[in-house]
């Protein structure tokens, strides 16, 4: 008979090193970036050598769960791990004690990871892990992840266990310590955490917890003891005290230097004089990595690479060898699965794609996005959101498929219906920025197009500000250490995402071939073409331009690419190469994108924003035709 | 008979007002003197507050809440002093002294427990003129240092400024105020909002205020003397 997998769970607070820890353990990779909140679900891997599965978490700062991904880090816990690793900063133990008092209170086996040991030498702290392994009663264990190091001595516990020694860690006092008693005393139901910590949920008030508690015989008089007062702060604020006499006399802060180079740049980074103009350089390095580089050199040569090797020689091939026109036209010809939809991913999407996702995953991994982020929360609450939502923003010029499920990490439902429709309105992803950037013919009209997309985006945000329902957000975010990207991290990154951008790529691209194929041979394809060329001759371009819309539903890239190519051919004059930029960009989301609105803000939403995405598209495409028309 | 009369009265308005059961014996002198100055009333043999009863029984509960704020967060004091002397203290202060001492916290909104401060005049008009030790975070300047004391909101920010860590008794200093504000807590740093600054209330360490004016000072002096050579 097989035994059962022993399940282990990674938590702690955001950005401490979970998923580096993660994949040191497991050799598989989970997003490792230097911002919090890169993991918005679970990953699940085997522990090497053992008959252990481990989960990786998003990251929570206490059992109190705000943000949706905290949620799903605390449902894990609730489903009953065998045993909970309590990652932690080294160099902020202090502020991840409490987490570690409530996950041992709670009755999980803990091990309280000190990661990052590293930067807190570099700091000057000093930590005596064996002094706290006897205080808390729970292995204690130094790592430096980037370094691997440690991580065997990890290894080595989860294997062989330990001896877990019971201990009141959490003391609570006075008024709030006999509520407790009087809490825990009328609960009488079975729950996955300890009475104890249980009813100091309760206490705190968490509606997730009070929702649990509602088949208690007692809920009334527990809730209302717990909805009297504000009581989460205090008996919150006694958890650290208790955590604070655990540490003292644990951690030692040995006098260091201070200013260094990194502090300097650390200061300059958070400066907006220094810190605006160096976002705008970043942006900057992203256009000249992925929009010169990507966009116009590498597809270019890759392009024509794929012409001469790959669609010249086929097509020959075909003609000669297979009599059917439509098997023929299936595979070769003008939009064939080879010719067209495999040559769009390789030779188009592929470069612009991998060279964003490089530049995106090194700006990560430096740490610079939430100080952009901290940077930015002024003109974005503007709009309706707080600076957190900067990251998936920025995303979504990598591609809004991935960006809408990032938006998971912001925090009211207000600010991930607004971001969720920017990104559909309006943030252009990589594969169709890179081709717009090539395709403009020069920069008065790549500044035209900009102009007016940002335009857009302020008053799409505006009006949803006011007209979305739900409370404003707040900002808060740490502001992790700069650190120098780790090259084997941003290339390790930079697969994993194309991979995943692949896998939904690819076989899209070869169905809209397949579509297209099918809708050609019953006259279908024609019919609809037909039927979009109509506001497509009403914003101004021409007939094919229907056409182009088309391919942009099934994916916003593939527009663009066919955009690129009907350009390429001269079809279009200079202002109507402006109109299809415009439209193309404000056009609905791609059919991947829009299933995963639909799925993560809800059918109803998901529709509203694709139906808004269409009317400005074109009504925004019209009006920059007539001013076109009136200016030039 | 004074401080007895002002207890029984707080326990009745707490009876009301927060649901905390109340004590059955009242004697009969005092129930006679309660009677005579119309502070209770007996409704079908239920006792209850009068208007002005109500009135003076509300500030006796602010009172008592503000000197527990004034004596845990400036003073410092253990949890059984704290009770002791505040419920001295709400039988003396006077209406000035109480509007200084709320002005000096801050005008808080709730006391160290948890339970919410009546408001008075002072924290409508949000008077100043008094010197203050404990300021909204988001009153504070770069290079201001500090200890958290108490937050203030609904229970679900405060839900979020507890899982963020920002808990009473952190210290932190003001790194910058714009465009948002950067503080340094332990060895890391922090965003976060003005409305989440402005939740946060912080007792300001004395000497800094004079040490950042100084270096502001010493910056222009230096200037200056280049000029004048
Ligand atoms: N110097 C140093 N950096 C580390 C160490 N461990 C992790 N890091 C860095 O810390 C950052 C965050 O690591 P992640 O593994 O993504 O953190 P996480 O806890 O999974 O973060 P979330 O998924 O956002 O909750 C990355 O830039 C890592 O390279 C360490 O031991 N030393
Ligand atoms: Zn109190
Ligand atoms: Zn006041």
């Amino acid at each position: 008979m097989e035994k059962r997998k022993r399940k282990i769970v990674l938590v702690g607070s955001p950005n401490v090193g979970k998923s580096l820890i993660f994949h040191n353990l497991t050799g598989k990779y989970a997003t490792v970036s230097n911002y919090p909140g890169t993991t918005v679900d679970i990953t699940i891997g085997d522990i090497k050598g053992t008959n252990c599965i481990l989960i990786d978490t998003p990251g929570m700062y206490s059992f109190i769960a705000i943000t949706e991904e905290e949620k799903v880090a605390r449902r894990i816990l609730f489903d009953g791990p065998d045993l909970v690793i309590h990652v932690a900063d080294a160099k902020n133990l202090e502020r991840m004690l409490p987490f570690t008092l409530q996950l041992i209170e709670a009755g999980f086996n803990t091990v309280l990871v000190l990661n990052a040991m590293d930067e807190a030498e570099r700091l000057g702290i000093e930590i005596d892990a064996e002094e706290l392994e006897k205080r808390l009663g729970i292995p204690v264990i130094k790592t430096i992840a980037t370094q691997k190091k440690g991580i065997d001595e990890l290894k080595k516990i989860i294997k062989n266990g330990f001896e877990k020694h019971e201990k009141e860690l959490i003391k609570l006092n006075s008024a709030i310590g006999r509520m407790l008693k009087n809490v825990s005393r009328l609960i009488e139901g079975e729950y996955p955490i300890s009475k104890k910590m249980i009813s100091i949920l309760a206490l705190a008030g968490d509606s997730e917890t009070l929702k649990m508690l509602k088949k208690e015989r007692n809920f009334e008089e527990i809730s209302e003891i717990a909805g009297k007062t504000l009581k989460s702060y205090e008996i919150f604020r006694q958890i650290q005290e208790s955590a604070n006499n655990i540490i003292d006399g644990v951690v030692r802060q040995k006098e260091i230097e201070k200013g260094s180079l990194r502090d300097k740049i650390s200061a300059l980074s958070i400066n907006p004089y220094f810190s605006f103009p160096m976002a705008l350089f970043s942006l900057f390095m992203i256009y000249l990595f992925a929009g010169i580089l990507g966009a116009q050199i590498l597809v270019d040569i890759i392009e024509s690479g794929y012409e001469d090797y790959i669609n010249v020689p086929l097509n020959a091939f075909l003609t000669e060898n297979v009599e059917n026109y439509w098997i023929r036209e299936l595979i070769g010809g003008e939009y064939g699965v080879i010719t067209l939809g495999i040559r769009y991913a390789i030779a188009i999407i592929f470069p612009i794609v991998t060279t964003f996702f490089i530049a995106f995953s090194i700006l990560e991994d430096s740490g610079y996005l939430p100080r952009l982020a901290a940077l930015l929360d002024v003109a974005f609450k503007k709009i309706g959101l707080s600076g957190r939502a900067v990251i998936p923003l920025l995303l979504g010029l990598g591609c809004g498929t991935m960006a809408t499920i990032v938006t998971r990490t912001l925090e009211t439902r207000k600010e991930k219906v607004i971001t969720t429709l920017l990104l559909a309105v309006g943030i252009p992803c990589s594969a169709q920025l890179g081709v717009m950037m090539g395709l403009a013919p020069d920069f008065f009209a790549l500044l035209i197009w900009i102009s007016i997309i940002s335009i857009v985006m302020l008053v799409v945000g505006k009006v949803a500000s006011k007209t979305v329902k739900g409370e404003d957000s707040l900002f808060f975010i740490e502001l992790p250490p700069l650190r120098v990207p780790n090259i084997s991290n941003v290339v390790f990154k930079t697969v994993t995402r194309l991979e995943w951008y692949f896998k939904e790529v690819m076989p899209i691209f070869v169905l809209v071939s397949v579509v297209i194929w099918i809708g050609r041979i019953t006259t279908m394809f024609d019919l609809v073409v037909g039927a979009l060329a109509f506001p497509s001759k009403l914003i101004g371009l021409p007939e094919e331009g229907g056409l182009i819309l088309l391919y942009g539903f099934f994916r916003r890239d593939y527009g663009a690419a066919g955009l690129f190519d009907l350009t390429s051919k001269g079809l279009l004059s200079y202002s109507q190469t402006i109109v299809a930029m415009v439209t193309l960009t404000l056009f609905v989301p791609c059919v991947a994108q829009f299933g995963v609105m639909c799925k993560e803000r809800g059918l109803k939403t998901g529709l509203g924003i694709f139906l808004i995405a269409i009317s400005i598209a074109f009504s925004v495409g019209y009006l920059t035709n007539l001013l076109l028309n009136f200016i030039l | 008979m004074k401080e007895e009369a002002e207890n029984l009265l707080k326990e009745l308005w707490l009876s009301v007002h927060e649901g905390l059961k109340e004590r059955g014996d009242i004697n009969d002198s005092l129930r006679e003197y309660l009677l005579d100055e119309g502070l209770i009333k007996f409704v079908n043999d239920k006792i209850s507050l009068t208007e002005e009863g109500e009135r003076r029984a509300r500030k006796i509960i602010r009172l008592h809440r503000l000197a527990e704020r004034l004596l845990n967060d400036v003073l410092g004091m253990g949890e059984s002093k704290i009770e002791e002397s505040a419920c001295k203290f709400e039988h003396i202060i006077s209406d000035e002294v109480e509007e200084a001492i709320c002005t000096l916290l801050g005008h808080p909104t709730v006391c160290p427990h948890g339970f919410p401060i009546p408001p008075g005049n002072c924290c409508i008009k949000g008077e100043r003129e008094v010197e203050r030790l404990i300021f909204r975070l988001s009153e504070l300047s770069p290079g201001d240092e500090g200890v958290i004391k108490y937050v203030v909101g609904g229970k679900d920010l405060s839900n979020k400024v507890v899982s963020f860590g920002l808990l009473p008794g952190e210290k932190l200093k003001i790194i910058r105020v714009f465009p948002t504000f950067i503080i340094q807590m332990g060895n890391t740093q922090f965003a976060l909002d003005r409305d989440l600054a402005s939740a946060i209330f912080v007792l300001k360490h004395e000497n800094n205020g004079e040490k950042k004016e100084e270096e502001k000072h010493g910056f222009f002096r230096k200037r200056r003397r280049k000029g004048w050579e």
